[in-house]
Order: C-alpha cells, then structure tokens, then sequence
C-alpha cells in the first residue's frame, strides 16, 4: 500500500519505524499475556521477547535513521 | 491537526456492549471471560495502532512522535495490572498472591527439582486421617490394609539443586500419630516465601477411614472411605467415589466437585465451575455459585441448591437435572419443589407432588405426570406452556398481561378470554389448582403425547474419565531415580 504513495519526506522512515515500535511493542505484550492466560506458555519464561523486540525496534529505528 | 486514534472510542462501544449482554443475559460469567481474554485487547489496540499509522504514512500525514503515548502507557500498565489482578483472583493462573510472580526474583530461571516422598504407620480399623494445608494433590483410597502408607513426590520449585535440597531438608514429609488419628504434614510453610514446593501423594488407608483434608490449590481424589469426609481448600477440583459417611467440602474455587455413591448427608460450599452429583443417598445441601456444568442424577433424599441467582429445593430426584447456562432442564422430579430464579429457560418433565417456579425472565415448559399436584409458576417475561395428560384433572388459572392464551386441545372445559393485550384462562375438572402468570408472554395448555422423550437427555458425560489430572511421576523424579 505504502509503495503507491507519494515520495516520503527524507526523515519520514525514521519516524515511521518509531511511531510503529510502541504498538507493535503493545501487540507483544498483548500476544505473550494471551498465551499465558490460555496456559500455553507462562509469561514468566516468555518475558524476554519484549526485550528482543524492543532491541529489533531501536536497531531498524538506527537503521531508518541513516 | 491529526485526529486522536480510533481505539478509544471502539473500546468505549465494546465496554458499553459488555455492559449491556451482562444486564441482558446476568447469567452469563461475563467477568471469566474478561479475566482470561483481556490481553486480546492490547492485541486489537497494538494492530490498530500499526494500521492507522500505516495509515497516515501512505497518505502521507504526519506521524506521531511515538505511536503510543506517555499517558497511553500508564493506561497500559493500569489494564495490565487490573487484567492479571482478576486473572488470578478468578483463579485462571497460579500467579500471585498463592504463588510467586516468575518476572520478579530468582524465579526467572527457577527450574523444578523432584524428590520421592513415603511414609507408613499401622492405623485401628477407623482412623481419622488429617491432611494438613499443603500444595499438591492427594489420592486417598480405601482399602483392606489396617496402615496408612503414603507415597509420592515433592516437586521444589528453585534456582538450583543446593537451594532445592536446602527447601527440600526444611519441608520434611511426616507421619504422625496412629491408632484412631494420624496426621499427614508436609511441612511446606517452612520455606522462604520466594521458593514453592507441592507435594503429590497416593495415600491408602483402611476402608474404614475418615478423611480431613486442608488444601491451598491442587486436587483431591478420594474413593472407597466408609467414614466421613471433610475437604477444605483455596482452589481444589474434588472426586469423590462410594463415600460411605458424612461430607462436607468447602472449596472457595473449584474447577469441578464430581461426586458418585456417597451414602451420607452432602454439604457443598464455596463457588466454581463444573458440578457433578450422581447416586447420592442423603440429604444434599449446596450454596455457592457454579458456572459451569451442573448436573444431579438419582438423589434420594431432598436437595437444597442456593446459588447467586437460583435457588432449587426438591425431595427427590430418580431422573436427572442439567443447569447449564441460562437453562434448567429436569426430568422425574418428586416434590414438593421450588424453584426460583432470575434468568433460566425452565423444562420439567415427569414430576410429581406440588411444584412452585418463579423466574424473572425466561420461558417456562411443564410436563406433569400423573397425579397431577398443585402448580403455581410465575414469569415476568417468558412464554409458559403447560402440557397435562390426556386424562389430568385440574382447576387452571392462567393470566398473561400482555400475549396471547391458548388451550385450543381442551376446548371443551377451559374457557379463554382474550382482551386487548393480554388473555385469561378459566377451567376445571375437578382436579388440584394450576396457576399461570406470566406478565409478558404467552401460555398455552395442551395434551401432552405418551411418548415425549423427557427434557434432560438420558446421557450423561462419562463420569469417571471426566475431571482430574492423572498422577504421573514428571521426568525429574524418573531422572532422580536412576
């Protein structure tokens, strides 16, 4: 969809990739909090891939940046 | 300026809608489903979020700083907070405040250390056994033998194997007493509040036993006793089978209390899901909300229910009875029975003796058998339908304020009257008196036909496969003893 789209301004990757790290940080969280209810895997163990995705987000966010 | 998200006010429609299905139907465990499906909404709001913002970046709007906000955060954390808080006093996880939080402490790379468990004393022929509060779950059964012999394992929740040893020395397995009393402790409160230890044990004791048993969270399994038996738990799924005396179970959160043959008196407190009473021989007296699958079958002696929103009394029951949402289904009921509650649809087929119903909403269909007994049932918005025997005799009184009446099968003795909005109904052969209101609905009296199947269906889910985890020594416990 974003291909059809006028040309970005040059900070616009940047500032997409942070707007999108909060929500897909919430969706995570959401995902890991689910399957711990339904007694699929305890959030307890699950934990650390809200750290990864963070990490994911900052490096892509450094990687728009550029 | 770009417009506030779409989230907020879809949540606000989905809060009203909730609102609004637990005024409609109160039956249904609305705060269950909440309790276990809540993180779905950070799900919607996170996917939400990414489509808008997509959104606004192929349409080249401008993009918010960061896609959550500072005060959408605190927001987040506050719903985290409430979602587990009710996830666990619901009972759904073994969180806080029964266990520890994993997130926090030593716990994040806690792994679980087993150890056997065993013990034996000589008992008289009626001891009473008394379990003391511990985690885990207990088999007791009954049998030949004049001991009282345990086995089993301690599973130690812990960082390593020399704090696991360390839990496992302070939380010795004892067996105390002998001759008519002999305690069971598991010594689990000795360990720091950080660390956790269960224990699961296969107990058997003399038939002639009877059980006291403490529970904090885990399942009791007891078969063949000919005493009384006393369970008192936080959170326990119960099996009981060919209990010979008295019981009484105070259970605060049950995933199912299942009992078979129990010849004494029934005493049954607390709330939970599932409910399962067959073949039971004394009186049953149960108050507590269940909001699972409720079933009774065969009960000789009168049963009490008190629930939240039902209330049930009958002094026997050769058929059987299913509850479950928003419905009441029986079939072979002898009275005199009361029934009273604020939403079910209600059939009864086959009673006998005087019955009495009032519901708030919810339709009402009746199927007396013969002699038919005084009725009196009331509903504030429902339908009734009332099917006699052919050859019944009775005394009808039946006022609807606002639908139509219909007794077009027994023409000739009930007289209708049809007003403006609502309809009476007049007839009598001589018989017991029948009253039937319902302030909104329908009533229809009809001629029942021989071979109408009764209400409640005749099967029942197999009882005992049904139910509890199975007693299986985990890997640990194979390693250790190698």
């Amino acid at each position: 969809m974003s291909a059809a789209t006028p040309p970005p301004l040059p900070s616009r990757p940047g500032a997409l990739v942070r707007a999108l790290c909060g929500p897909l940080l919430l969706t995570t969280l959401g995902i890991l909090l689910a399957a711990d209810h339904m007694g699929r895997m305890s959030f307890g163990r699950t934990w650390p891939v809200l750290v990864i995705v963070f990490g994911a987000c900052k490096l892509a966010e450094y990687a728009g940046a550029r | 300026m770009r417009r506030g998200s779409i989230f907020i006010p879809l949540l606000l429609i989905a809060l009203g809608a909730l609102f609004l299905i637990h005024n409609l139907y109160r039956e249904l465990p609305l705060l269950d489903y909440l309790a276990k499906y809540w993180p779905f909404l950070l799900i919607v709001w996170g996917v939400l979020r990414i489509a808008e913002i997509l959104f606004w970046s192929a349409t080249n709007q401008p993009l918010p700083v960061s896609g959550i906000s500072g005060g959408e955060w605190v927001f987040i954390i506050f719903l985290c907070f409430f979602g587990t808080t009710l996830n666990a006093a619901l009972g759904f996880s073994n969180w806080f405040p029964r266990s520890r939080f994993e997130l926090g402490g030593i716990d994040i790379f806690g792994e679980s250390f087993v150890y056997p468990i065993s013990g034996e004393k000589p008992a008289g022929k009626n001891p009473r056994i008394v379990l003391e509060s511990f985690r885990g779950n207990a088999r007791i059964m009954g049998g030949g033998d004049s001991t009282v012999k345990v086995t089993g394992h301690k599973t130690v929740r812990s960082m390593d194997q020399n704090n696991a040893d360390r839990a496992n020395e302070v939380t010795p397995f004892e067996i105390e007493g002998g001759g008519d009393r002999i305690v069971i402790r598991t010594n689990q409160d000795r360990v720091s509040r950080g660390q956790r230890v269960s224990d699961d044990m296969e107990i058997s004791v003399p038939k002639g036993s009877s059980i006291e048993a403490h529970g904090r969270s885990g399942d009791f399994d007891i078969t063949n006793i000919d005493g009384s038996v006393t369970v008192d738990a936080d959170r326990a799924a119960v099996r009981l089978e060919n209990i010979g005396g008295e019981t009484r179970l105070e259970v605060r959160g049950s995933d199912v209390i299942r009992a078979l043959n129990v010849k004494g008196n029934f005493d049954l407190r607390g709330n939970g899901s599932d409910l399962d009473l067959e073949n039971m021989d004394g009186t049953v007296t149960i108050d507590g909300g269940y909001t699972g699958n409720v079933a009774f079958q065969n009960l000789s002696k009168p049963l009490h229910f008190t629930g939240p929103q039902t209330e049930v009394s009958f002094q026997k029951l050769t058929g059987q009875i299913r509850m479950p949402l928003g419905t009441f289904n029986a079939s072979n009921l002898v009275g005199p029975a009361r029934l009273e509650t604020r939403s079910r649809d209600i059939q009864i087929s086959d009673f006998t003796n005087t019955l009495e119903i009032s519901v708030d909403r919810g339709d009402v269909e009746l199927r007396p058998s013969l002699p038919v007994s005084k009725i009196d049932a009331h509903t504030r918005a429902g339908n009734i339908v009332l099917a006699l025997p052919p050859e019944a005799s009775f005394d009808l009184t039946a006022t609807t304020n606002r639908g139509d009446v219909n007794a077009a099968d027994f023409g000739g003795v009930i007289r209708q009257e049809q007003n403006r909005r609502g309809g009476e109904m007049h007839g009598s052969n001589g018989g017991p008196p029948i009253e039937l209101h319902s302030d909104m609905g329908q009533i229809t009296v009809r001629k029942a036909n021989p071979n109408e199947p009764p209400f409640a269906p005749r099967k029942i889910q197999d009882f005992r496969t049904k139910g509890l985890k199975q007693f299986k020594a985990p890997k640990e416990l194979r390693r250790l003893d190698q």
